[in-house]
């Protein structure tokens, strides 16, 4: 009886790195991507569609729904991120779902409104009956300088609050405000970086005027295709969420 | 059962609803605010409505003495939508891809009526603002509720 011999069982592979070294923020891939897509002209096409329709409210929440879509499909990293128009019904019910959220936010504003602006228009009203004079200037000036800084600041925040609602696909999320918080803060550069995008996007939408004018309703929707890429992008990248 | 034979899904219920329920709204306050301004409120009624229309006088259409705040364009639009929704029986037996040719079609005149007017070619007209606005209005309701309702079957069918 021969010997068997026995070879002990290689060494298991060394174990990967915990986490594949991130890259830096790409500036020019939220521009570019959507003209990576081989259907991107019926996509931006359909879009545009929405967007027209958006002036009559009825587009905004399949815009809505279509722009979660398009952060989910980023974060999970996929080769072509724009999605079909597909699933209308889906988008719709989440669109509806996202402007819940942003209406809720919008209630700051909207008791400043109503605190200040009422009685303005009250008193405006009440005195034009009765012939004095009423200024209501500076109350509109006090309005503003309430309204303003608190613009700024949903200008910035907001973003990263449908960023939670759109990839964790819950509302709640939306208005946690320490994760929010703690997103923002730990991720300030990218974060800086996908405003200053949103920025150039918006400034160049501007030129769709020239398209017969029309053309403008796609280039927004572009715009906002590349917003929410580079948010998203910036949420691929975040160390803290 | 959610999308079996005649039975209609929950999302085309939901979109047919909301569809409604925002054309009616818009067209019934419109017609609140004219009635009002016609019978002395203020004309600043019709500063809200700005947000979604030019609401230029000539291009609106005449109830109770006064124009209305949204123009004939949009008002053709949203009563579209409520015949789209109307005409939904109709349309689900035809092919989503069928009512996006036809919402195509529909679209068409609304597009060459308003860049003919846009680039100062030619002024268009109320009677032709309302039927380019009632036509394109009918199509992408009947279209959105079809394209909705198909994939709900197929959603069905898979599961």
């Amino acid at each position: 009886m021969s010997d068997v011999i026995i070879t002990p069982p290689p060494p298991p592979p060394p174990p990967p790195a915990s986490e594949p070294p991130k890259t830096g923020y790409d500036f020019v891939k939220p521009f570019a991507f959507v003209f990576e897509d081989a259907r991107w002209i019926n996509k931006v096409l359909i879009g545009g569609i929405f967007q027209l329709l958006a002036f009559m409210l009825i587009g905004i929440p399949f815009l809505l729904g279509y722009l979660a879509k398009l952060v989910r499909n980023v974060v999970a990293d996929a080769t072509l991120p724009l999605p079909e128009w597909d699933d209308l019904g889906e988008m719709f019910s989440e669109g509806l779902r996202l402007i819940g959220v942003a209406l809720v936010y919008a209630i700051p504003f909207l008791m400043i409104l109503c605190m200040v602006m009422v009685p303005v228009f009250v008193v405006s009203a009440a005195s034009q009956h009765g012939n004095h004079d009423f200024d209501p200037g500076p109350a509109f000036a006090c309005v503003w300088c309430l309204v303003f800084p608190l613009s700024l600041v949903y200008m910035l925040w907001m973003p990263a609050a449908l960023l939670y609602a759109m990839v964790e696909q819950r509302l709640g999320a939306a208005f946690e405000f320490g994760r929010i918080w703690r997103f923002i803060s730990n991720n300030v550069g990218n974060y800086l970086l996908a405003v200053v995008v949103m920025f150039v996007a918006r400034f160049a939408s501007g030129f769709g005027i020239v398209l017969f004018c029309i053309g403008i309703v796609f280039t927004v929707f572009w715009a906002m295709c590349v917003t929410f890429y580079a948010f998203a992008q910036t949420w691929k990248l975040a160390t803290v969420r | 059962m959610e999308a079996g034979d005649g039975a209609v899904s929950r999302d085309t219920r939901i979109f047919a609803l909301c569809l409604g329920a925002l054309a009616l709204i818009i067209l019934g306050a419109s017609t609140i605010v004219t009635f009002a301004i016609a019978h002395g409120a203020s004309p600043s009624l019709r500063l809200p409505f700005l947000m979604m229309c030019h609401g230029i006088p000539h291009r609106c259409l005449t109830i109770f003495g006064t124009h209305m705040p949204i123009c004939a364009r949009c008002v053709a639009i949203y009563a579209g939508f409520i015949a789209g929704i109307a005409l939904f029986p109709i349309a689900k037996r035809i092919e989503e891809r069928v009512m996006r040719i036809v919402l195509a079609v529909a679209a068409t005149p609304i597009f060459i009526d308003g860049m003919t007017q846009a680039i100062g070619l030619r002024e268009s007209t109320n009677p032709l603002r309302l039927a380019t606005g009632l036509m394109v209005g009918a199509a992408f309701g009947s279209w959105v509720l079809v394209a909705i309702e198909t994939r709900a079957r197929q959603r069905f069918a898979e599961s």
